[in-house]
């Protein structure tokens, strides 16, 4: 279980949200939710380990998120990020065989079980027919598949994702959050992604978290968080 | 799907082979098989220095272009080479003025403690996380710094000894003599030796920082290494040879254009090769153009301008 408690997040020692408390949970799926600039990526870099918490606890089933290396971490949680990723001559098969990276010796030699995990996430997600293409040929859709394809032959424990749903077409959208479910319901991986379609994500998430407009984090179940009125109070519904 | 990478860097292997040993035979009085002076003297050290530095500078190029995750970055972009050029400067010109014990110290000597200084400046900013764009300005900046000392330097020497350093900066493949070749050997290997211990993390870093932390690598220092390594690799060279342009800039671009992958562990060493090539050919032009005593920089020029703007023209949505 990841655990934060009085947390406060931002950069360049600047806060930007403050006191936020909460615990993820292998096989929880979570929608992360605010308008834009309330500082939910901060937050999520912050959650990852990407950035440093400006203050309070961070942890992993009791153990401080300082008293791991960065290789531990990386066996523990997983990322997919908005970062543009523009490389010459990039093939699918190279992008998400690097999610193995942190299981392989200093050459990078894939293993029997790297190759597995591989097999098994292909077979997931279903992009055999795009695995030999280069990855700055894909269509958007597509990237995001395949960059949550990387985050996951990583075997982590924990998911984030930033806004992975913002380019994509409807049918697209459907298609990955009825991944995210899998990944979270079938493979006990704790899932939280930031998002701002509520009708998208509403019959699919266990929680909703909400940062409003004061920057307080709201926790609870889809019914709830529509009953409260703070989703039409936040987004001019 | 191995096949075309490997196949890729047999080709840029016998390429460079096929280079070396025409060069080897052939030379500024022709064919020669039989004169052991001219093999062994002249053309031997030629062909060795030309294969390490045009790969070490390539290899420097490729390091840089993933470290700024820019296509265009090269080893003259950081001021390590403007560094080393001062120190040489100071050594040439500079000598009268300096106290004789410091005058005496070698070319070499002076261009490592120059390319060191720039990047110990470069090491010790990065750890206080300047931005990568800064780095590029802070090299230009080095640059000027540097052009602009030594133009003080040139209107105070004689003219002798600005000669010989306008000579040194033309940049050539063909100045060190064969007592010197052993600790140029010794030095490109550790060199390589460094290499080895790169591609993992730089196929990890080349999708970005922020994926590379995720998977476990510890951004700082690999970000220290790098410079550490990219300078050593330019800082032998510059020694050695003179500041080499473009060879860093392009054989990247040449490699990768032929080899179709971005994985390094494939790349680097059809970059090394590519660069070993572009090195040995420009000696082999060198030798068909003798009467006029060009400058390696020139040609290098000649061929590695143009191949940027193709490639500019070529990326153009990218860019």
């Amino acid at each position: 279980m990841i655990e934060f408690q009085n947390l406060t997040v931002g950069f360049n020692n600047k806060s930007v949200l403050t006191d936020l408390s909460g615990s993820i949970k292998p096989g929880e799926l979570i929608a992360l939710m605010g308008i834009n600039g309330v500082g939910k990526s901060c937050f999520l870099k912050t959650v990852t380990g990407l950035n440093s918490p400006i203050s309070g606890d961070l942890k992993i089933d009791n153990k401080s998120f300082k008293d791991f290396t960065p290789l531990e971490m990386a066996k523990n949680l997983a990322v997919v990020l908005t970062d543009k990723i523009q490389v010459d001559f990039l093939k699918v098969e190279e992008l998400i065989s690097l999610g193995r990276s942190p299981h392989t010796n200093f050459w990078g030699d894939l293993e029997e079980n790297d190759n597995q995990a591989l097999t098994d996430v292909i077979k997931l997600l279903k992009i055999d027919s795009i695995y030999d293409r280069f990855f700055s040929d894909l269509s958007d859709g597509q990237k995001q598949k395949v960059l949550l394809a990387r985050a996951l032959v990583q075997g982590p424990r924990y998911l984030f994702l930033d806004e992975p749903t913002t380019y994509l077409d409807i049918p697209s959208k459907i298609e990955l959050m009825n991944i995210l479910k899998i990944v979270s319901h079938e493979k006990k991986v704790g899932v939280l992604f930031s998002t701002h379609d509520l009708d998208l994500v509403k019959n699919i998430v266990d929680y909703i978290w909400l940062v409003d407009s004061e920057g307080v984090l709201h926790k609870k179940i889809p019914d709830e968080m529509a009953w409260s009125g703070l989703l039409a109070k936040n987004f001019n519904i | 799907m191995k096949t075309r990478p490997l196949l890729i860097i047999a080709a840029f292997f016998l390429i460079t082979a096929v280079l070396a040993g025409f060069l080897f035979f052939y030379g500024d009085i022709g064919f020669t098989t039989s004169d052991q002076t001219v093999l062994w003297q002249i053309r031997f050290p030629k062909i060795i220095v030309a294969f390490f530095a045009g790969g070490l500078l390539a290899s420097a190029g490729l390091l840089l272009q993933v470290f700024f995750q820019n296509p265009l970055a090269g080893p003259d972009l950081l001021g390590i080479n403007a560094g080393a050029c001062l120190g040489v400067a100071i050594a040439i010109m500079g000598g009268a003025y300096l106290p004789s014990t410091l005058a005496a110290v070698s070319l070499p000597l002076m261009a490592m403690l120059g390319a060191l200084s720039v990047f110990f400046l470069l090491a010790f900013l990065v750890q206080k996380n300047l931005s990568r764009i800064s780095l590029l300005i802070l090299g230009l900046l080095i640059a000027s710094f540097t052009s602009s000392f030594i133009s003080v330097l040139v209107n105070m020497s004689p003219s002798l000894q600005v000669k010989n350093f306008i000579m040194w900066s033309m940049g050539s493949f063909q100045g060190v003599p064969l007592e010197d070749i052993p600790l140029l050997v010794i030095l490109s290997i550790a060199g390589l030796a460094a290499l080895v211990f790169l591609p993992k993390k730089l196929n990890q870093f080349i999708i970005g920082e922020n994926y590379a932390k995720s998977m476990g690598v510890n951004v700082a220092s690999f970000k220290i290494i790098l410079i550490l390594v990219c300078s050593f690799l330019v800082a032998i060279v510059t020694a050695f040879c003179g500041p080499v342009g473009f060879i860093g800039i392009i054989a990247p671009h040449i490699a990768r254009s032929f080899i179709k992958r971005s994985d390094i562990r494939w790349v680097m060493p059809a970059v090394f090769l590519v660069g070993s090539s572009l090195a040995l050919f420009t000696e082999l032009i060198l030798i068909f153009t003798n009467q006029y005593s060009l400058a390696t920089n020139s040609i290098l020029g000649l061929i590695g301008a143009p191949v940027i703007a193709l490639y500019l023209y070529k990326e153009r949505r990218m860019l």
